[in-house]
């Protein structure tokens, strides 16, 4: 059996150079096309807010105020545009989807809410595509501010009632702006209401780490196409040869899953190496590790090993299980993509269904981006420990059965 | 016709005197006597002798007996109740069209696939229930190559030897009968059908293996590359060694003490004759 896994590693090594370069472009070019797309994404970003068209009468200085407080000093500047413009403007870019939604605001509002009437309601105007979160939150912000505006109402006129009635009539006017100011404090300073954590992607990890994970599975996933070389020429006459030789399906498989295992380990390190260097100089920007060059990723190399391990079980099993090369290839690719989509390596997870993301979570490379995500972190349960060498047994067993039928077969 | 005989046919012929000459054509010389002997060294007493020829049982009697062997694929019967004996130096062919089962009865014989009953008996021993003794009682060479396409012939063949026994049976031993010293650093993949046989056999004879099963030797072989490797598996015999082949080229049969045609998943014995047309409506 070490002769045979010693044959094995020489015919990797007769393969690695050709390999390395293979790795090293696929590399430059997917790190040139994520950085391109993460700097784009993040202009986008940067200069997307929701517009919103103002119609109606907006002639009030109140209105004109609290149109101007939102815009100038409220944090949802960033994300708000408020538009004051006509009827005929807002329709026309509505209907061209230059407005995230329309407020029309109908005549004499502030009079309506000063006398307590309450008669003209503000509408919100949204297409039903856009019957999402912020059509939601928008509506969640009109009871809110319904709310406040009537209970403030209440509370103005209740105390006005009382001073009336306490004979303290000229006290009215200040008392009222100071419950005003108040009223108004309080709606600015509605922040220190709560705190928001955000806890990012996957378990807590910030959007870049969580991509640094999936792309690295993405490559391990592809890996197999990389190394494919290794599997090109394998006939059914030397796994019988081997055989009667004495070495049994079983030895046959772990001489020649080591040999492919460490072409996959060495092409990872390959890639390692960019990513290190690009971490120690402070060039991929991921938060959690900002600050602290390219140590959090050597302590982070490690726990690749048992996802590699797993994964080079899995493409094994694949090129075992196909019938020829290019059914093999064909496979490898087609499985990378489907399980590095449902795995969320393409898209966050957090944004599929829940039986998708459970679906996505429960196969080998779910368990692996899982595991990834987890050691990033600092923090493995156990049940992922099981989940990667669960699968890395499966696919031992399954490609030591399909060894074993193909030589009964040949 | 001897092989001699077909040798000289290929090579212009070469014989002096009818009893002795020489003749190269694997890349290592070869003596041949009266009868069709092959040599690589003439013994003081006068007589050709193989050396190293792997089996090292030269002259020991080594007797096989196969009996009642079944195989069936699910409900299809592939192989029933196969059964035959053969003597130590002896060669035999196996015949049949394509699917009738030679295939699948070497594989059980070399113990790639389990027989469903039977027996296989060599010098006493039933391997079939000894599967460890197979790998060190005999060879086998699938129809395919089995070798490592990107490995060279050193680097196939050490998978098997370790490295003083192959320079051992490079210089002096089977390997040189079968000229691989030529070719030992060509990869696989450049190198011709007739080279990958010979490196195939080399590589299956390095337990020294009494019985030899080759699954059609000669297939896709021009007619030189079949006489090199007719050569080397006369001389195997000729030390002893029994020698049971799937084939259906004549230049094999030529070689053969007794001929199968397996049909219906039955033995027949057949006499071959020389005429290659026979076996045509035998099959």
């Amino acid at each position: 059996m070490a002769a045979y896994f010693l044959a094995q590693l020489k015919r990797a090594a007769r393969i690695f150079p050709g390999q390395i370069l293979v790795d090293l472009a696929v590399c430059v070019c997917v790190g040139a096309l994520a950085f391109a797309l993460i700097a784009q994404g993040a202009d986008a970003a940067a200069g997307t807010r929701y517009r919103i068209g103002m119609v109606g009468d907006l002639e009030d200085s109140y209105l004109g105020f609290g149109i101007a407080a939102v815009q100038e000093m409220d944090d949802s500047r960033f994300m708000i545009e408020l538009v004051p413009m006509s009827e005929q403007e807002a329709e026309t870019a509505f209907l061209r989807g230059e407005l995230y939604a329309v407020v029309r605001v109908p005549e004499d509002l502030l009079e309506s809410i000063v006398y307590g009437e309450n008669d003209r309601p503000i509408t919100y105007t949204a297409t039903q595509g856009q019957k999402g979160l912020g059509t939601m939150v928008m509506g969640e912000i009109t009871n809110i501010a319904s709310t406040l505006v009537t209970c403030s109402q209440s509370a103005i006129y209740a105390m006005q009632r009382t001073l009336a009635d306490q004979g303290r009539g000229e006290e009215i006017g200040r008392e009222t702006d100071k419950l005003n100011l108040a009223l108004i404090n309080l709606v600015l300073s509605r922040g220190a209401f709560g705190e928001v954590e955000v806890l990012g992607y996957g378990d807590g990890l910030s959007l870049e780490l969580y991509y640094f994970c999936g792309m690295i599975l993405l490559f391990l996933l592809f890996s197999g196409l990389l190394n494919s070389a290794l599997f090109v020429h394998g006939n059914g006459a030397f796994s019988c040869f081997l055989k009667a030789r004495g070495v049994g399906a079983v030895w046959q498989i772990f001489g020649e899953y080591l040999a492919y295992l460490l072409l996959v380990i060495t092409g990872l390190l390959v890639l390692c190496l960019p990513l290190g260097f690009g971490l120690a100089r402070e060039l991929l920007g991921i938060p959690e590790w900002e600050g602290m060059g390219a140590a959090p990723f050597l302590s982070f190399l490690p726990i690749l090993i048992p996802v590699t391990v797993m994964l080079a079980a899995l493409q094994f099993f694949l090129f075992e299980a196909a019938d020829g090369i290019v059914n093999g290839i064909l496979l490898q690719l087609l499985s990378g993509i489907g399980m590095g989509y449902l795995s969320g390596c393409f898209y966050p997870s957090a944004f599929f269904p829940e039986k998708m993301r459970a679906f996505g979570e429960m196969l080998p490379s779910g368990a692996a981006v899982r595991f990834m995500q987890a050691g990033a972190l600092g923090r493995i349960p156990a049940e992922l420990w099981a989940a990667v060498f669960g699968w890395t047994a499966v696919f031992f067993i399954l490609t030591i059965l399909v060894r074993q039928s193909r030589i009964g077969r040949s | 016709m001897g092989i001699i005989n077909g040798l000289e046919a290929w090579h212009g012929g070469s014989r002096a005197d009818g009893k002795v000459g020489v003749v190269n054509v694997m890349g290592f010389t070869a003596r041949q006597e009266q009868g069709g002997c092959c040599s690589g060294r003439r013994e003081g007493n006068g007589n050709l002798r193989y050396s190293g020829l792997g089996h090292g049982n030269g002259g020991m009697s080594m007797d096989v007996e196969i009996r009642g062997i079944k195989k069936a694929y699910f409900r299809k019967k592939v192989l029933t109740d196969i059964s035959f004996s053969m003597e130590a130096g002896s060669c035999a062919a196996i015949l049949g069209s394509n699917g009738s089962g030679k295939s699948t009865l070497l594989s059980i014989l070399a113990g790639v696939r389990k027989a469903d009953g039977g027996s296989f008996f060599y010098r006493g021993t039933d391997l079939f229930r000894c599967p460890g003794q197979i790998p060190k009682a005999l060879g086998y060479v699938p129809q395919g190559d089995p070798l490592m396409e990107e490995l060279n012939a050193w680097d196939n063949l050490r998978m098997w030897y370790d490295r003083e026994t192959l320079k051992r049976e490079l210089s002096e031993g089977a390997l040189k009968l079968l000229g691989i010293d030529d070719f030992l650093k060509t990869p696989v993949r450049r190198m011709s059908g007739g080279m990958k046989k010979r490196l195939s056999i080399g590589c299956a004879v390095v337990s020294h293996p009494g019985i030899l099963l080759l699954d059609e030797p000669s297939a896709a072989l021009d007619p030189v590359c079949k006489e090199n490797i007719c050569m080397y598996l006369d001389a195997y015999r000729k030390e002893g060694g029994i020698v049971l082949m799937a084939t259906h080229d004549a230049q094999d049969l030529e070689l053969c003490d007794a001929c199968y045609i397996l049909r219906n998943g039955t033995l027949h014995s057949w006499e071959y004759g020389g005429d290659f047309h026979k076996l045509a409506e035998a099959l």
